[in-house]
């Protein structure tokens, strides 16, 4: 690791003295702002019977539907506590603290259970007392047929014949504009996900099932940098092999999923 | 800047003790005080509604500085606008010296001043700026290489 004895010396010594010179500039005014604090919100009447959960289709679809769901089953339909309960993963991009958890929505098809799969939970689209935002994906072959209906199923079944077969999304971290962040569900053999986008050494991140199911399908989400206009996913095992190679690409209003790479 | 802050710490206590210090951080970050100020009062206002969900406070707070103030200097970029560096000390040597770094990439810019004005050694600065290593490494051998050859 470079050192500052590899550093010119006296380029060192200016660069240390320009900055906390520059620095001491910065002075505290007798009219500091005070500290900013939000607005007390009375929790708002109950006008929307539904919680806002986008739900994120397999393979590639990247722009968020949002879809109407039932009323949520456990816990109320606001937010309650951040970080949410049962947190599978947690990571952050740009300031933006994000967590997977289990899907906690109640499934539109069958209102006795869940949603399948798991939700990612950005910080910053969701404040205590506020309503639920959060994306939503899951493992295996969508059935969107009845999706008019807020009802859209996955059958894993037949994508657990095939260790390649992945669903991948993206999701806007905060806002319309705000940093993304990436998403699998992948088959219960792979244990690791290398992420890699151009101009960046690979990150290595790992799966994640969800508890009521350890040798079911597994979930992972990690952030983009920005700027990132494709990403290269390779999915591993645990003997470090590698299953399949994806890639999505990030155009100005879309993100395509091009074929998977041999 | 103390690196532990008791979790039990209100913000506004908070903001009391380490705001000058993030103003500081943001100022050089961001090259300009008046975005240092925007900075500050917008991460402060962001982390209140879920305060006591942060762990760790500060490194909380001054890595959202350094995520935000990158985020001026895209916003900068893509209006096509860049900062005209004030002339903030008199001194000729530090404010030639100020005005090539404010003209530095956002990324170098930052590993520039988190190892010399933070004192934070390059692997710390990869796992503050959630970045390897050896592109940290990079980063500062291409700000180096470009300060040297504008200051020589």
């Amino acid at each position: 690791m470079r050192t500052d004895e590899d550093i010119d010396a006296a380029l060192a010594t200016r660069l240390r003295t320009t900055l906390s010179t520059v620095a001491a500039t910065v002075t505290a005014h007798d009219d500091q702002p005070a500290a900013p604090v939000a607005q007390e919100q009375p929790m708002p009447t109950r006008t929307r019977s539904r919680p806002r959960l986008a739900v994120l289709g397999a393979a590639g679809v990247a722009t968020l539907a949002v879809a109407a769901f039932g009323y949520a089953k456990i816990g109320p339909e606001y937010v309650s506590q951040l970080p949410p309960p049962n947190v599978m993963a947690a990571g952050e991009e740009s300031g933006i603290d994000f967590w997977l958890v289990p899907s906690f929505h109640q499934d539109s098809c069958d209102p006795d259970r869940n949603m399948p799969g798991v939700e990612l939970v950005s910080a910053a689209s969701n404040t205590v007392g506020g309503e639920w935002h959060t994306g939503g994906f899951a493992y295996g072959e969508a059935d969107d047929s009845r999706a008019g209906a807020g009802c859209v199923t996955w059958d894993e079944q037949p994508w657990l014949a095939d260790p390649t077969l992945v669903a991948l999304g993206s999701t806007r971290l905060d806002g319309d504009d705000g940093p993304w962040g990436g998403h699998a569900a992948v088959h219960p053999s792979v244990t690791t996900l290398v992420i890699t986008t151009p101009g960046e050494p690979a990150e290595t991140i790992d799966t994640h099932p969800r508890p009521d199911a350890p040798d079911g399908p597994r979930y992972a989400a990690w952030g983009l940098p920005e700027g990132a206009t494709e990403v290269r996913i390779e999915l591993q095992n645990a003997a470090g092999e590698t299953i399949s190679i994806e890639r999505l690409e990030y155009q100005s209003d879309r993100i395509v999923r091009t074929q998977p790479m041999s | 800047m103390s690196s532990s802050v008791t979790p039990i710490q209100s913000i506004e206590r908070v903001y009391a003790d380490h705001r000058l210090a993030l103003l500081r951080l943001a100022t050089l970050l961001t090259g300009s005080r008046d975005h240092g100020e925007d900075v500050v009062q917008s991460v402060f206002a962001s982390a209140h509604p879920r305060w006591y969900g942060i762990t760790q406070q500060l490194p909380y707070l001054r890595r959202a500085v350094i995520n935000a103030s990158a985020d001026v200097h895209r916003r900068l970029a893509r209006d096509r606008a860049v900062p005209e560096p004030a002339t903030v000390t008199s001194i000729p040597e530090v404010d030639e010296t100020w005005a090539v770094l404010v003209r530095l990439p956002a990324r170098q810019r930052a590993v520039i001043v988190l190892h010399f004005y933070e004192d934070l050694p390059l692997v710390d600065i990869a796992l503050v700026l959630r970045r390897p290593a050896a592109t940290i490494r990079s980063d500062l051998h291409r700000a180096l290489r470009t300060l040297k050859k504008e200051l020589s």
